[in-house]
């Protein structure tokens, strides 16, 4: 399985379409076994869908995401789990435990390194 | 909500300016949040306040440009930087940006004032003159549109020949031009041909071009849309109307890539992606002989199907409110939304028109609505309840008095919880979102149950 997440430095970049590096996690055994840092000069939905697509991404974890563009990835069978801050590490630890799953509907924001849970992500 | 130094003086003034004004602390920890910052980003203060203001606005300037950092590191204000922020709903409004810092009367750094102007209105005005619309112009939630949205990178991608079909109205030269868009073209020229009202004797002229003295009044050479489009795409509406003569000639282009202008002797490559639409089925003009089945399978590479409005009622609520947004900005009002019983209507009728038909009755409620809602007075005749003559299938979710009770149910509890769209969806055990759909449908506007 693999899990990509917008970054910027050690925490979830703001915005999925304006991010400047994508970081693309491999899962195997509940375990993250490799990391790929891909940076992202073109704006261009295309662009990023095509790289999420070539690299068999399967899980995105993000902050904000334009609708238009989320109803785009989920029409390919990604799963999202937007509006979410925080530090990556903690979130992919989270994710991986089943403790931040997607949810339906937008909630609230909420304060770094507390819940993390935001309008679409949700913490179990 | 405003931070406890506000004086009742400061406060009102930051309410009742339209521009959207925010205080951060030294760790861009939001400390104000004025109601037009409410209004703009679709967050209330209290949900906002003690956030970080990227959490919040998902700018684009976020990462790399970021105004309030750069009036902290130089202490200068920041004047009308422009930028795109997401809303609490994920969709893109353009602002321009004002920062300053805020100090204490010792000089001490206390944080930074950012104001925000809503630029949508004046983008969508630039969009209506320009005729620049973008796949995000595309509504559709339903599940017809999921499953081109799930191909259409690809699709686009593939540079290969599209055929769109569907309706009129429906949305056809949208999804063309979104194609190219997210194409590898998307840099190079998008050429439109009508094939619907470009007369048979000059199709191929504009077509193709001519050369100097290739008939009577051709004075100089004139390039044709083939080669106006040269590297980009040529988007053909209504390909069924395309005369027999041209349509074998514009087989050669989809085949061999070539055509010649009229009067040349030499032939030109053509490097052109075409899509094409058409409202009626290619496949019975073929069974007609009325369109050559070699150009219909040259064309038809990729097959992408418009359902009509009809066959996607659900996408209706997201139509109603894109149209009021574009109309609003267009016509300079305010209008929050439909009542109630216009939803109603609007969801049983069956729009012979498709979405051009949806577009217009919203265009005719601007024209006669003072108000803040469209109600039932302010659509054509065609549309005034006695006149409406309910699809079958419609029938029983119009006139289910459940529907009435949810919506009142829904007024309850924002009237209790003020118009806060998160304690409202919280108290009714539904999602924001589905709150809000439901709130769309009934032509419910939170505003109306927010105090002074």
């Amino acid at each position: 399985m693999k899990v990509a997440i917008p970054r910027l430095g050690e925490v979830v970049a703001p915005c999925l379409e304006y991010s400047a590096t994508m970081a693309i996690f491999t899962v195997e055994n509940g375990k993250i076994v490799d990391q790929l840092d891909f940076p992202l000069r073109s704006r261009e939905p295309l662009d990023r869908i095509r790289l999420l697509r070539d690299q068999q991404v399967d899980t995105i974890i993000c902050g904000g995401v334009q609708d238009v563009f989320e109803d785009l990835l989920r029409a390919r069978g990604i799963q999202l789990i937007s509006w979410v801050s925080g530090n990556i590490e903690n979130l992919l630890d989270l994710f991986l435990h089943g403790r931040l799953v997607a949810s339906d509907g937008r909630g609230q924001p909420t304060p770094d390194g507390r819940s993390h849970q935001k309008r679409r992500g949700k913490q179990k | 909500m405003a931070p406890q130094n506000e004086t009742p003086f400061v406060q009102t003034i930051l309410r009742c300016i339209a521009d959207g004004v925010f205080t951060v602390d030294r760790d861009w920890r939001i400390t104000s949040f004025n109601r037009a910052a409410e209004r703009i980003t679709g967050w209330a203060a209290e949900e906002a306040l003690g956030k970080k203001c990227s959490d919040i606005f998902h700018a684009d300037i976020c990462e790399h440009g970021c105004a309030i950092r750069k009036t902290f590191e130089t202490g200068r204000e920041v004047i009308d930087q422009p930028a795109r922020i997401l809303d609490s709903r994920g969709r893109a409004v353009p602002v321009s940006v004002s920062t300053a810092v805020l100090r204490e009367e010792d000089g001490t750094l206390l944080g930074a004032v950012e104001t925000f102007r809503d630029l949508s209105a004046l983008e969508q005005l630039r969009r209506e003159i320009q005729n620049r619309y973008t796949f995000e112009d595309i509504i559709g939630k339903s599940e017809a549109f999921q499953k081109i949205f799930a191909i259409l990178p690809d699709v686009a991608e593939s540079d290969s020949t599209v055929l769109i079909e569907g309706p009129s109205g429906s949305g056809k030269e949208l999804l063309a031009k979104a194609i190219h868009n997210l194409s590898r073209r998307r840099k190079q020229p998008y050429v439109v041909v009508n094939c619907g009202t470009l007369p048979a004797t000059l199709f191929e002229s504009e077509l193709f071009g001519y050369k100097r003295g290739a008939f009577t009044d051709a004075k100089k050479d004139k390039p044709g849309r083939i080669a106006t489009a040269e590297r980009g795409t040529i988007f053909f509406d209504e390909i069924s109307e395309l005369p027999p003569e041209t349509q074998v000639k514009l087989l050669r282009v989809l085949q061999e890539r070539e055509y010649e202008p009229l009067g040349a002797v030499q032939t030109r490559r053509a490097n052109v992606r075409v899509v094409a639409a058409t409202n009626k089925s290619l496949t019975e003009l073929v069974a007609k002989g009325l369109f050559r089945d070699d150009l219909y399978f040259r064309l038809a590479v990729v097959r992408l199907s418009i359902p009509p409005l009809c066959e996607r009622r659900g996408d209706i609520p997201y139509l109603v409110e894109h149209f009021i947004r574009r109309f609003n900005a267009k016509r300079n009002k305010t209008i929050d939304g439909v009542t109630p019983d216009v939803m109603e209507i609007l969801m049983r009728y069956d729009y012979p028109g498709n979405v051009r038909e949806l577009e217009n009755v919203i265009e005719y409620g601007f024209v006669l609505c003072r108000g803040k809602l469209i109600d039932v007075r302010h659509l054509p005749d065609h549309l005034q309840p006695t006149d409406i003559v309910p699809s079958s299938k419609t029938v029983q979710r119009a006139a289910s008095p459940l529907r009435r009770a949810e919506a009142d149910a829904i007024r309850d509890v924002l009237a209790a919880t003020n118009g806060h769209l998160g304690r409202a969806a919280q108290e009714l055990g539904i999602s924001r979102t589905t709150l809000w759909r439901k709130m769309t449908k009934y032509g419910i506007s939170a505003n109306d149950f927010r105090g002074e």
